[in-house]
């Protein structure tokens, strides 16, 4: 994470979050092949499953589908938070009108 | 209902009403606080921003308790209730929530606000692309879909009080009270006397603390019913899983149950010499089958007068349980009393999707009642992982507060702090009320009741029934926080860009009379329009976040994020994209006759509703009058050059 410039480049400050912006949106777009990729077999056929398939007590499909992404997820925001994201210094407030 | 348990109740309900009577001393404390802030600050950026200096604590818990609404606490758990473990898939998209919904503009919206100066979202609209008209437009999509998401709240309030002092003897008194008072009255008359009662003492004192004390008021508030949300879950978590034996016994029984039948029954009882009322609820036991037990469980009070023997038409739900549930049918027997009644010519229907069905409630689609396709067909899947992330960017009560927040690092924190919150509340809910299943079976009789249900019968049974209090404030501190956000947010709306665009000239004490009338006249019409209110919640927040989201997320990613955006083409997506909320609603009620919304190709009319908004400000960008260029630059800084456009 580099340090914030002294006076605020709005574009330079524009480029970073729109980068910012797209890696975000592909990390949910990688959650969401995960998520609904898997689940949409096994959670769709764990219905027919006797006795239910389970794993620490859950069923198997909601662990692999949503625990473990959730965890994953966690793991890249705290990433994503504190190495990618840049630092931007704030604009004086301006009087309100 | 035996001595003991009258006993019990009443203790819950003593023991309920100070921890309720103390958590509203507390809310009061902090918005006195908050007013004697306002003093020596300007009163629009103090009351509605908080002067902009939001900390790492007040944002992330703000903004944590505003998301985690009575929608999380109410509506969600009356879900998972009503639909199993398919719930998990229906929140998935809550899983890159925290990331997507605040990173997504959370910076650009600070920055541009700082350097225009704004203090709402439709005024951020109207100043960065320089026309009065987006900020018109803004202001009517705001006020009339957040209305939606207010209304949801103050029903889901008045439900939680209704449990949480039903067994309080001042509280039954003055229940009487307002029936007598009221039942002549059209229209609010034909509400119940009890919700009337707690909708009433609701409304009162959230209005009147969001009022007194402005956004700081709200924040302060917020950070204490986020932790009190937090606490409460994992309290339940603690109790729900000691009492259902452990988790593994609870998944295996949910994995035999079936959904429960729907219909009317006819009553019969042996001794009619005097009069019989039996409780909304009470439970009775039918000839056992092969492989299930089935009970009866009335929806509905019945009033047997004297001599009379036969009830005929009661409306009742038949609940089947695996005779293998031990855990289920202890907690039924013991809640079946020898009243001496039976239920007769018992003529019920099934779900149309999930009846006698083993397997319906720990698997995708779900059961539901009135769809041969199940809850959750995997194209609406996709549709919520969709709706969850981009419609909770675009909410404006959540815009507010990253407009607030005061510098970058704060942010960053807040990001990772509200990810790890909403780790700890949302999945714990689920396996809490999938157990509730197994603990308090038949609560399809009243499903959005069943939080506050569960805190008090959890509590109860491990002999700590104090604990029922704070345990229920979690919600109803949920519903509170979002409250106050929705009210500060409407009023701000009306204030700002109403009342001060035509009077700019009005004085400080002028605004302020302005400010505090508008929080109360908004609050008055959410009470009135709530008093007969429709049955799920989660219909009415989704229409409100969906419709915020439809109209707001393309228009403010592009007012951030594309420097060729034009004024007429954000007017054009905001409409197309609220407007196709509404008509999806629209069709959704002419064809299923009932407030929701129409799936096309199983798409919920979010993804819709966005397509729609993005195509027609692509097109419409096209030809119409561009934006100031000294706007661009001001916002975007010397962009042109830089990207190498010419």
């Amino acid at each position: 994470m580099s340090k914030p410039s002294i006076r605020p480049d709005t574009g330079a400050s524009y480029r970073q979050s729109k980068r910012e912006l797209f890696v975000m949106i592909a990390a949910w777009a990688v959650t969401g092949l995960w998520v609904l990729g898997y689940n949409s077999q096994a959670a769709y056929a764990a219905e027919t499953e006797t006795p239910v398939r389970m794993l620490f007590g859950l069923p198997r499909w909601t662990v692999i589908g949503w625990l473990l992404p959730l965890l994953v997820a966690n793991a890249f925001t705290i990433w994503f938070c504190l190495r990618f994201m840049r630092d931007e210094p704030m604009e004086v407030l301006p009087e309100d009108e | 209902m035996t001595g003991a348990d009258f006993m019990l109740a009443s203790a819950a309900g003593n023991a309920a009403l100070i921890s309720f009577a103390l958590y509203m001393v507390v809310v009061f404390v902090l918005a006195g606080l908050a007013n004697r802030e306002q003093s020596g600050k300007s009163f629009l950026n103090e009351y509605f921003l908080g002067s902009r200096n939001l900390g790492m604590w007040a944002f992330a818990f703000t903004y944590a308790a505003t998301s985690a609404s009575g929608g999380s606490f109410m509506g969600f758990p009356s879900l998972i209730y009503t639909h199993g473990w398919v719930m998990a898939l229906w929140i998935a998209g809550y899983i890159i929530v925290p990331l997507v919904a605040i990173g997504l503009i959370a910076k650009r919206l600070n920055q541009v606000a700082r350097k225009s100066g704004s203090i709402t979202v439709p005024e951020l609209l109207r100043k960065r692309l320089g026309s009065d008209n987006v900020g018109t437009v803004a202001t009517v999509l705001l006020v009339f879909f957040q209305f939606f998401f207010l209304l949801a709240q103050f029903k889901a309030g008045a439900k939680i009080m209704t449990t949480l002092l039903g067994d309080v003897g001042v509280y039954q008194t003055a229940v009487v009270m307002v029936d007598r008072f009221t039942a002549p009255i059209p229209w609010v008359g034909a509400a119940e006397a009890d919700y009337l009662l707690c909708l009433l003492v609701f409304a009162a004192s959230v209005v009147a603390y969001t009022a007194w004390g402005g956004f700081r008021a709200v924040v302060w508030t917020d950070m204490m019913q986020g932790l009190i949300m937090g606490l409460g879950v994992v309290i339940l978590l603690g109790l729900v899983l000691t009492q259902v034996g452990g988790l593994s016994n609870a998944t295996q029984e949910l994995s035999r149950q079936v959904p429960p039948r729907d219909g009317n029954a006819t009553l019969v009882r042996t001794e009619s010499a005097s009069s019989l009322v039996l409780a909304k609820g009470t439970w009775l036991e039918m000839p056992a089958e092969e492989k299930r037990q089935p009970f009866v469980r009335l929806k509905e009070v019945v009033e047997f007068s004297k001599g009379q023997t036969e009830f005929v038409g009661v409306p009742v739900i038949e609940v089947r349980t695996s005779v293998e549930n031990a855990t289920e049918l202890k907690s039924i027997r013991a809640q079946v009393k020898d009243v001496g009644v039976s239920a007769q010519a018992v003529d019920v229907e099934g779900y149309q999707y999930g009846d006698d069905k083993p397997g319906v409630y720990v698997s995708a689609p779900g059961p539901k009642s009135s769809s041969g396709m199940g809850f959750l067909p995997i194209m609406l899947a996709v549709s919520f992982f969709c709706f969850w992330p981009f419609a909770g960017a675009a909410q404006p009560s959540y815009m507010a507060r990253q407009m607030a927040f005061k510098d970058i690092p704060t942010l960053r924190h807040s990001i990772i702090f509200v990810a790890l919150y909403f780790s700890l509340i949302y999945f714990p809910l689920i396996i809490i009320f999938t157990c509730g299943r197994v603990l308090l079976p038949g609560w399809e009789i009243d499903a959005d009741r069943v939080m506050p249900e569960m805190a008090t019968f959890l509590t109860s049974t491990a002999g700590v029934p104090w604990l029922a209090g704070l345990l229920v404030a979690a919600p109803f501190a949920a519903v509170m926080s979002s409250v106050d956000s929705f009210l500060l947010l409407v009023s701000g709306s009306v204030v700002r860009d109403v009342y001060q665009r035509k009077n700019p000239k009005a004085s400080e004490i002028q605004m302020k009379k302005v400010t505090y009338w508008t929080t109360v006249g908004v609050g008055a019409l959410a009470m009135f329009a709530m008093l007969n209110p429709p049955q799920f919640l989660q219909d009415l927040i989704v229409f409100g976040s969906g419709g915020l989201g439809a109209s707001f997320l393309m228009p403010v990613i592009l007012t951030l994020y594309w420097p060729d955006l034009t004024p007429r083409a954000t007017v054009a997506g905001m409409i197309s994209g609220g407007g196709a909320m509404a008509v999806f609603y629209l069709i959704g009620y002419l064809v299923h006759d009932k407030f929701s919304p129409y799936e096309l190709l199983s798409l919920h009319p979010f993804i819709w509703s966005v397509l729609v908004s993005a195509l027609v400000m692509l097109a419409t960008s096209k030809g119409s009058r561009p934006t100031d260029p000294k706007l661009v630059e001001k916002y975007f800084g010397n962009v042109v050059n830089e990207e190498g456009k010419a």
